[in-house]
């Protein structure tokens, strides 16, 4: 989790990332970051995010993206 | 009575008779009415060039029962696998499912290039046709397009997994072949639709009273808005060099109502009747004039095919192995800033290629698809500029004067864009363009081109169009219809018929307009 936090700080700087609920919604997350952030967890975490993937659900806080990540660990 | 005429009269008696037909049949039935009926209506219209509707469905069936049966191969063998071996095969499967998925794609495609971009001999065959037709066909590649786009875009999400595919023909047939979507769309995805299409209920009250209004709605700014703007940006496009600067300028803005009306139009009246059977299409339009910026434009402006291209097109460039190996090969080397606009302007580049390739063959269409990829991609390099600027100035953003300019400068945009949509050849564009700078009167009245009650029943038309537009922007007007006493709802449907019949741009007076984005 520490790792992810990182790179959500680093994508969206002066974010509170732990605690916001919907990095979407509140307009934190544009388009064109979700996919710096999608290039930086791939890397990071040697995970395949495929298109069907690309849900604001799985991109909402933390915590979805972190299950989106184990998810595709498995 | 000319061919668009007697389509929205076919169309109209077609889903009247459907209604009933789909209040009567048993529940189990309903389906296979609206499957009926949609063949029967698209047969009607473009004859047996039907037979592209039926391949175009055969080729993702059996592409999905394919990668389906693959699917259910692996879920079999995997129980008496190691975790090692599973991967390995659950590889090996994809690759397969993803080897069909691309060759069904490149059919379908194939068979929408060879119809819509190649001078294949379709005059001919169409004359043949008509011999052995009841009615002169009205649109021998009837929303080609549409289900095509419809069927690839069911194809990849099997292909993906994103769901399991349709085992039955002709459920699959009635998804890609429902017959609102048949003119001028919007695209239709699988996941969203099928438990609407499938569920065999009858419409509700709500159903029934939404779906009445969005269809004269629809009828409202087709017949007697979009039409009889034709009369004018018929004058400015075709014969340009005999009009003045004012004159071209009030084309051009008359030219974006008449297409936003024409096809915004259609698509009320395809999501009225479905909604009249109960079944909810998304909308495809969101009051796109409004916008603050061209990339809000295109979020606002026919929705349903910019997320077909997000999904299909951005994605599977994006997310592809060889352009995600290049931006981890990017990734931290360059400022956030332009690691950012790397990774979209490429992907972005094959959206906009195939945005223009969509809209028809040749290099006008190429040219009109990098214009607006340009701008954006400009409008994202001198974002941080702009915000600068406003700073410096001490003005927010959010201001309605700032929010006001923003308006006004995208409409500006998009009235070049469109104007270069329309004119017949690059070159008209850039005389049009040159033209507009040239002195001299309105004089289209004058010159007999539209009479002054033309005039002035479009101003009026045009000012209810952009007021209940605004409106809507703060409230949903619909939902204030809703509540409204039962007496004055039947009112305004009946003004509205009304409306429609007196000052209805049909008849002799008026040439008539075949569905602007049909054909595309």
């Amino acid at each position: 989790m520490d790792k992810l936090l990182e790179i959500l700080k680093e994508i969206m700087p002066g974010c509170d990332v732990e605690n916001e609920q919907d990095f979407i919604g509140n307009k934190k997350l544009d388009s064109f970051s979700i996919m710096r952030l999608v290039v930086k967890l791939s890397d990071e975490f040697d995970v395949e995010i495929t298109p069907v993937d690309m849900v604001p659900e799985n991109f909402k806080n933390a915590t979805t993206i972190m299950n989106l990540i184990r998810k595709l660990e498995d | 009575m000319s061919s668009t005429e007697s389509s929205l009269i076919a169309y109209g008696i077609f889903a009247t008779i459907g209604l009933l037909l789909y209040a009567i049949f048993p529940k189990k039935t309903k389906w296979i009415v609206l499957l009926v009926l949609s063949y029967l209506l698209v047969f009607f219209l473009s004859s047996f060039w039907t037979i592209f509707l039926i391949i175009a469905t055969f080729i993702v069936y059996l592409s999905g029962l394919l990668i389906d049966n693959l699917r259910l191969k692996f879920e079999k063998e995997k129980i008496n696998l190691g975790k090692e071996e599973k991967k390995l095969l659950k590889k090996k499967i994809k690759n397969k499912q993803k080897i069909i998925m691309i060759i069904g794609v490149i059919l379908s495609l194939t068979m929408l290039s060879l119809l819509k971009y190649f001078n294949l001999p379709l005059g001919k065959l169409n004359n043949l046709f008509s011999k052995y037709h009841f009615l002169k066909i009205a649109f021998p590649l009837l929303g080609i397009s549409y289900y095509v786009l419809t069927s690839i875009g069911y194809l990849i999400d099997v292909g993906r997994g994103k769901y399991e595919a349709q085992r039955n023909f002709f459920k699959l047939a009635l998804f890609i072949g429902f017959f609102p979507c048949q003119i001028e769309g919007p695209f239709q995805r699988y996941d969203k639709t099928k438990d609407m299409l499938f569920k065999q209920e009858n419409p509700t009250y709500n159903d029934l009273s939404v779906g009445t209004l969005l269809t004269i709605w629809g009828l409202f700014k087709k017949i007697v808005i979009a039409d009889r703007l034709n009369l004018v940006t018929a004058e400015i496009f075709n014969n340009f060099n005999k009009n003045s600067g004012i004159s071209i300028f009030i084309g051009i803005v008359f030219y974006a109502f008449q297409l936003y009306t024409d096809f915004s139009g259609y698509i009320d009246i395809a999501r009225g009747t479905s909604r009249l059977f109960g079944i909810n299409l998304e909308k495809n339009f969101d009051r796109p004039f409004l916008s603050r910026t061209v990339g809000e434009f295109w979020r606002r402006w026919h929705m349903s095919l910019g997320s077909w291209l997000k999904d299909y097109v951005f994605f599977s460039v994006a997310l592809s192995k060889p352009y995600m190996a290049f931006d981890k090969k990017i990734n931290g080397k360059l400022s956030p800033f332009l690691e950012k606009f790397i990774q979209v302007a490429i992907p972005t580049l094959f959206v906009w290629l195939a945005c223009g390739i969509w809209h028809g063959a040749g290099i006008k269409y190429i040219v009109y698809g990098m214009y607006y990829y340009l701008i954006m991609m400009f409008g994202i390099l001198i974002e941080p500029v702009h915000n600068f600027i406003l700073k410096k100035l001490h003005l927010r953003k959010e201001s309605i004067f700032i929010q006001s300019i923003m308006i006004i400068r995208t409409f500006i945009l998009v009235l070049i864009g469109l104007t270069l949509f329309r004119a017949n050849s690059l070159n008209d564009f850039v005389l049009i363009m040159q033209r507009l700078f040239t002195s001299g009167s309105f004089n289209l009245i004058k010159r007999n081109i539209l009479t002054w009650q033309d005039m002035l029943i479009i101003i009026i038309s045009l000012s209810i169009l952009v007021i209940f537009e605004i409106v809507n922007e703060f409230k949903d007007t619909f939902k204030l219809y809703y509540k409204a006493p039962i007496i004055f709802r039947y009112s305004l449907l009946l003004v509205m018929i009304f409306i429609i019949i007196i000052f209805g741009a049909y008849g002799t007076n008026y040439a008539p307009v075949d569905p602007l984005y049909a054909l595309f």
